[in-house]
C-alpha cells in the first residue's frame, strides 16, 4: 500500500529568499530649511543668544552650575526626601561625592556650559563677517561671554572646546585648564578698551561691560594657582602674574580697586535687596543675568522655590517645593553671628505688621498682592529659616483663611505630604544612615532652609523670578580683595574688607536697624566663614573650598574624597560623541 | 543689543544640522516551505526570517561645539530581527452537514542591537514623584532592543526595608548598580483560529498569546508602598510584602512583570436564513460576536498588550504601563445580508 506520507508528489515546495533593499537615492532638495549657520541672523541676535544662555537654566536652575558648585558644598545639599528628590540618585550624589560620568547633572551643566560657548562661537562669526556700527564693542562682548562660559568650563571640567570661529570646519580644540588659563587670562585683559563702561552706551549689569571683565579677571587671578594644577595639596597664590605687574594676589587687588573705587557701585545697607524681585535696583549689581516675568524669556525661581517646604504658600497660587536645604556645619558657622545682618531679616508689612514666624504672629494683612493675579501676598522672611514655621493656611476652596476684617490669618504649619509632621526646619539632619543623604517621610522637615532669594510668585507662577541673578557685585569683590590681601601677607587690609562688609550692612527695623559688628582679627578660618555669610549660594562656595584646602574633608553626608573630585567628569555621552576629548583623571 | 533693557530676541539654530541623513535600510533573508498533505487535511509553512534594520535613525549626542545636544544621525548599527514562522492548518471535517476548520500559528523572535558606536542610548522615562528623570529602557550592543535596566530588586529585609543586589559590590546602593533585563518584546507569539459550521449554524473564534516579554508595570510603581506615608493609596499587594512604607520610590525588578497572555479575541456565533422563496435575497446571516472577551494572563495591569509613549528625545521607549486605559471589550450583533 502506498503512503499518502510519503507522496512527495502531493507536497507542494516552495523555497525562496528574498532580500529587500530600501531606496537609497532618493535626493532630497531643501527648500524649507537653512542648513549650518550660514545665514544666520544679524550680529545682535547672535550675541543675544549667546547671553540668553547664561539664564537659559546653566546659571540660574539649581539643577546645573549651581548644582556643581553649591551641592557639592556645605552650604547646600538636596537630599531624598521621602517620596521626593530621589529622581535616580542623581541630586544624592552631587553631595556624597558619587556622582560619574553618566550623571545627569554634571551632563547638564557640560551641555549648557558648551552650549554658551558654541552660541558665543556663533555671534563672533556672525559678528566679523558683518559690519555694525559697534563692531568692536560688540565683537568685543561676544568674545567676553565666550571667555566667562570658558573660564567655568575650565574651572568645572579641567578642558573646554573651542574652534576657530571664522572657519566652519576647523578642527576642534580642546583647551586645558593648567595651560589655557594664562592665554585666557591675556585674552580678557585685551577685550577691555573696546568694551563699555558700565551705563554708558546703554548699557547696565546685565551687560559684558569693562567692570564684568575687572570681576572675572579679579577671579581668574584668585583661582589660577588652582586651575594650574588642580589636584596639588597645596596652591601658589603669589606666583608672578601673567604679564608681570606683581602677584596673583597683587592683579585680584589692582581689578577689585578698579570696582570698589570707580565710584558706580555702593554696599546695600540692607543685604537682602541685592536678592529681591526687584534687585534691578541694587547698587552693588556689577554682572547679572536680567530676568523678567515675561513669557518671552527665559526666568528662574530656582533659588527661593527649591528651599521653601510645599505648605508654604506666597499665595494661594504659589509653594514651594520642599527640596534643598544647608548643612549642620554651615549653620553651626554662624554660631556667635546670630545678629549679623546677612543671617535673617524679617519682613514689615506696610500697616507696620511684622511676619516675626515665632508663633506670637496672629494675622498680617492682606493688602501686598501678587502681580497678575491680584491675590493676597504672604511675604515670608528671608534669610536662614530655622525651627517650626509659621504661615498662612489655604482652604478647600484655594483661598487663604482670613480674619472677618479681611486680614490673612496665620497657622503653624505641618509638611504638606505629611500632614501630622510639624514643618520644624532642624538644624540637625540625622540621616538614618550617615553617609546617604536620604529622608524618610517622617523626616521631611529636616534642614535650614535659604530664603536669601525673594520668591517671586507673580502671576502665580512657582517657576519663573523677575529677580536679577548676581554673579558678581561689589560684596564679591571685597570678599575676593580681602582674600588677596590675606593670601599676599597683608592682614590688616583684609580684615578692613570683611569688616566692611560686616558693618556696611544693617538688621530689620524689628532689631533697631541695627549695623553689625567688626571684627578683632582674622585667620584663615575665620576669612572661610566669612566668604560663607557674604557670598551662601552665590556659586562661589566650592571654589572657595578648594582654596581653602576643605574640599577633600568629610561631612554631613560626604565622606573624605580624593583630590581629583575638584573638577567633574566629561559626560559619557560627550565623550561617545566626540574623540576630541579623554575623560579626566581619576573617572 | 545695547538698548537698555528692551527684549531683544535671540536666534540660535535649533536643531544640529545632517545632511547625510538617509532612509534607513532593512534587508530581510527569508526561507521558508508550504506544504498541503491529505487532499488539504493538513497544510502550513516554517519560514525562517533574518531581518535586519541598518543605518537605523536615532537621536544620539551629537559631537561637542554642535548647535544641539543631540543630532538626529543614521547610526552605523544593526537592529536584527531572527527567528521561525509557522503556520499549521486542518481541514478536520468536512462533510455536508459539519465543517471544522482549525489552524494554529507561531513566530519566534530574537532580537538583537549590534554595533551601536555610543555607549547606551536610554529612553523610556519612568512618571512618578521621585522619579524625575529616571529612565527604564536601554538600546546597548548585545541585548535585545529596549531592554529593562533597573536595580535587581531581592525582597525585603527584617526591617520592611528593599533589598537590591549590589551588582558593583561598593557596598551602596545606586545609579550604578542597575541590571539589564529582557525587554518588551516577547520570545514567542501565537494565534489558534477555528471556524466551525453545523447545518445553518456556524461558530468562530480566534485566540491570540505572547509568552517571554515582559512590561514595566509604571502605575504599579506609583502606587508604591511609600503612598502610606503621605495617606495615598497602595497595592495590596506591596502592603503584605511586609515593605517599610518608609522606603523610597525606587524603579527596580519589582516592577517588571511578565506579559505571558492568551486572549479569545474573538467569538463570533452565527445562523443563516434562506431566502430562495425571494427572488431579491439570497439568505440572512444573524450573529453575534464579541471581540477581546477574555483574556488569561498572570499580568496585573489592565491590558498585557500595552506601550505607553514614554519616549526620550525621540527615541522610541519599549513595555511600559503607565494609567494606560483598559482595553475595549466589543460586543456586536449583526446581520449579513446575500442579494
Amino acid at each position: 500500500m502506498k503512503s499518502n506520507f510519503l507522496n512527495i508528489n502531493k507536497i507542494v515546495l516552495s523555497f525562496f529568499v528574498l532580500a529587500l533593499m530600501g531606496c537609497t537615492n532618493l535626493d532630497e532638495q531643501v527648500v524649507d530649511e537653512v542648513l549650518g549657520s550660514e545665514n544666520l541672523a544679524d550680529p545682535e541676535s547672535a550675541i543675544a543668544a549667546a547671553y540668553g544662555q547664561l539664564g537659559d537654566g546653566t546659571f540660574v536652575d539649581h539643577g546645573s552650575v549651581f548644582a556643581l558648585q553649591e551641592y557639592s558644598t556645605d552650604e547646600a545639599l538636596l537630599a531624598t526626601r521621602g517620596s521626593d528628590w530621589g529622581d535616580g540618585g542623581k541630586w544624592r550624589a552631587m553631595h556624597e561625592f558619587t556622582w560619574d560620568a553618566s550623571n545627569d547633572v554634571v551632563k547638564t551643566t557640560w551641555d549648557q556650559l558648551t552650549s554658551g560657548i558654541t552660541k558665543s562661537l556663533t555671534a563672533i562669526k556672525s559678528i566679523n563677517k558683518s559690519s555694525v556700527s559697534n563692531k568692536a564693542l560688540f565683537l568685543a562682548v561676544a568674545k567676553g561671554l565666550l571667555a566667562y562660559y570658558t573660564y567655568n568650563t575650565l574651572d568645572l571640567f579641567g578642558q573646554a572646546p573651542y574652534r576657530d570661529p571664522s572657519d566652519l570646519n576647523a578642527p576642534i580644540e580642546i583647551r586645558k585648564a593648567d595651560t589655557y588659563i594664562d592665554a585666557l587670562i591675556t585674552e580678557v585683559e585685551g577685550l577691555i578698551p573696546n568694551l563699555a563702561d558700565i551705563k554708558t552706551q546703554n548699557t547696565h549689569a546685565g551687560r559684558f561691560t569693562k567692570q564684568a571683565a575687572y570681576a572675572l579677571l579679579a577671579d581668574m587671578y584668585l583661582n589660577r594657582a588652582v586651575l594650574k594644577n588642580k589636584t596639588a595639596a597645596s596652591f601658589n597664590f603669589t606666583e608672578q602674574a601673567v604679564n608681570g605687574g606683581g602677584t596673583d594676589m597683587d592683579k585680584v587687588i589692582q581689578y577689585s580697586n578698579l570696582l570698589i573705587n570707580g565710584g558706580q557701585f555702593i554696599l546695600e545697607s540692607n543685604y537682602f535687596h541685592n536678592f529681591d524681585i526687584n534687585n534691578d535696583t541694587s547698587k552693588e549689581m556689577i554682572f547679572t543675568i536680567v530676568q523678567k516675568k515675561n513669557s518671552n524669556r527665559n526666568a528662574d525661581n530656582d533659588l527661593a522655590y527649591m528651599s521653601m517646604e510645599r505648605i508654604q504658600k506666597p499665595s494661594p497660587d504659589n509653594r514651594g517645593t520642599n527640596a534643598s536645604c544647608i548643612t549642620p556645619e554651615f549653620y553651626y558657622s554662624w554660631n556667635g553671628n546670630h545678629d549679623d545682618p546677612r543671617f535673617q531679616r524679617s519682613y514689615q508689612y506696610e500697616d507696620g505688621t511684622w511676619f516675626r514666624n515665632d508663633g506670637t504672629d496672629v494675622s498680617v494683612p492682606s493688602t501686598s498682592k501678587v502681580e497678575g493675579t491680584g491675590k493676597p501676598w504672604f511675604h515670608f522672611n528671608r534669610g536662614l529659616q530655622v525651627g517650626q514655621q509659621y504661615g498662612p493656611k489655604l482652604l478647600a476652596n484655594g483661598s487663604f483663611d482670613m480674619t472677618a476684617d479681611g486680614r490673612i490669618k496665620v497657622y503653624k504649619l505641618f509638611t504638606e505630604k505629611n500632614t501630622t509632621l510639624a514643618a520644624d526646619f532642624t538644624p540637625e539632619l540625622n540621616f538614618d544612615n550617615p553617609s546617604e543623604a536620604v529622608f524618610t517621610q517622617s523626616q521631611i522637615n529636616r534642614g535650614v532652609r535659604n530664603f536669601k532669594f525673594e520668591f517671586d510668585p507673580g502671576y502665580g507662577n512657582n517657576g519663573t523670578s523677575g529677580m536679577d541673578v548676581p554673579l558678581y557685585r561689589l560684596g564679591t569683590i571685597y570678599m575676593m580683595r580681602a582674600e588677596a590681601y590675606f593670601r599676599g601677607g597683608n592682614i590688616a587690609g583684609a580684615l578692613a574688607d570683611i569688616n566692611i562688609l560686616r558693618t556696611s550692612t544693617t538688621r530689620d527695623a524689628l532689631n533697631g536697624n541695627a549695623p553689625g559688628v567688626a571684627l578683632a582679627s582674622l585667620d584663615a578660618n575665620t576669612l572661610f566663614k566669612e566668604s560663607g555669610y557674604e557670598l551662601y549660594w552665590e556659586m562661589y562656595r566650592r571654589k572657595a573650598m578648594i582654596r581653602f584646602g576643605k574640599f577633600d574633608l568629610p561631612g554631613t553626608a560626604k565622606p573624605a574624597s580624593q583630590p581629583y573630585r575638584r573638577i567633574f567628569p566629561i559626560p559619557q555621552a560627550t565623550l561617545d560623541a566626540s574623540n576630541d576629548l579623554s575623560q579626566n583623571p581619576g573617572y | 543689543m545695547y538698548d537698555n533693557l528692551n527684549l531683544i530676541n535671540g536666534v540660535k539654530i535649533a536643531r544640529t544640522l545632517n545632511p547625510d541623513l538617509k532612509w534607513e535600510v532593512v534587508e530581510q533573508a527569508n526561507i521558508g516551505a508550504d506544504f498541503s498533505l491529505w487532499k488539504n487535511r493538513l497544510y502550513g509553512s516554517l519560514e525562517y526570517y533574518n531581518k535586519t534594520t541598518k543605518d537605523p535613525i536615532l537621536n544620539i549626542p551629537s559631537r561637542v561645539l554642535s548647535p544641539t545636544i543631540t543630532v538626529w544621525k543614521n547610526v552605523d548599527a544593526q537592529i536584527v530581527n531572527k527567528g521561525f514562522e509557522f503556520t499549521l492548518g486542518s481541514e478536520i471535517i468536512k462533510n455536508e452537514n459539519f465543517t471544522w476548520n482549525l489552524d494554529v500559528n507561531g513566530a519566534t523572535v530574537n532580537n538583537e542591537v549590534k554595533n551601536l558606536p555610543v555607549t547606551a542610548i536610554y529612553s523610556g522615562e519612568v512618571s512618578g514623584p521621585g522619579l524625575s528623570g529616571v529612565t527604564a529602557n536601554i538600546y546597548k550592543n548585545g541585548y535585545e532592543a529596549g531592554s529593562f535596566f533597573v536595580l535587581n530588586y531581592q525582597g525585603v529585609d527584617a526591617n520592611g526595608k528593599y533589598i537590591y543586589e549590589d551588582i558593583n559590590g561598593d557596598g551602596r546602593i545606586d545609579q550604578k548598580d542597575r541590571k539589564i533585563f529582557e525587554g518588551a518584546i516577547p520570545n514567542f507569539t501565537f494565534g489558534i483560529n477555528s471556524y466551525m459550521r453545523y447545518k445553518k449554524f456556524d461558530f468562530a473564534f480566534s485566540l491570540i498569546g505572547q509568552t517571554g516579554g515582559y512590561l514595566l508595570n509604571n502605575t504599579a510603581l506609583d502606587l508604591n508602598i511609600n503612598n502610606l506615608a503621605s495617606d495615598r493609596n497602595v497595592l495590596k499587594e506591596f502592603y503584605d510584602s511586609g515593605a517599610s512604607f518608609t522606603n523610597q520610590p525606587q524603579l527596580s525588578s519589582l516592577y517588571l512583570e511578565k506579559s505571558d497572555f492568551i486572549r479569545l479575541n474573538n467569538v463570533r456565533l452565527g445562523y443563516t436564513f434562506d431566502m430562495h422563496q425571494l427572488k431579491f435575497l439570497k439568505s440572512i446571516n444573524l450573529y453575534v460576536s464579541a471581540q477581546n472577551l477574555l483574556t488569561i494572563t498572570n499580568y496585573s495591569g489592565y491590558d498585557p498588550l500595552v506601550d505607553a509613549n514614554k519616549q526620550v528625545g525621540g527615541n522610541q521607549s519599549l513595555g511600559i504601563d503607565y494609567t494606560t486605559y483598559p482595553s475595549a471589550k466589543t460586543f456586536i450583533l449583526g446581520a449579513t445580508v446575500k442579494f
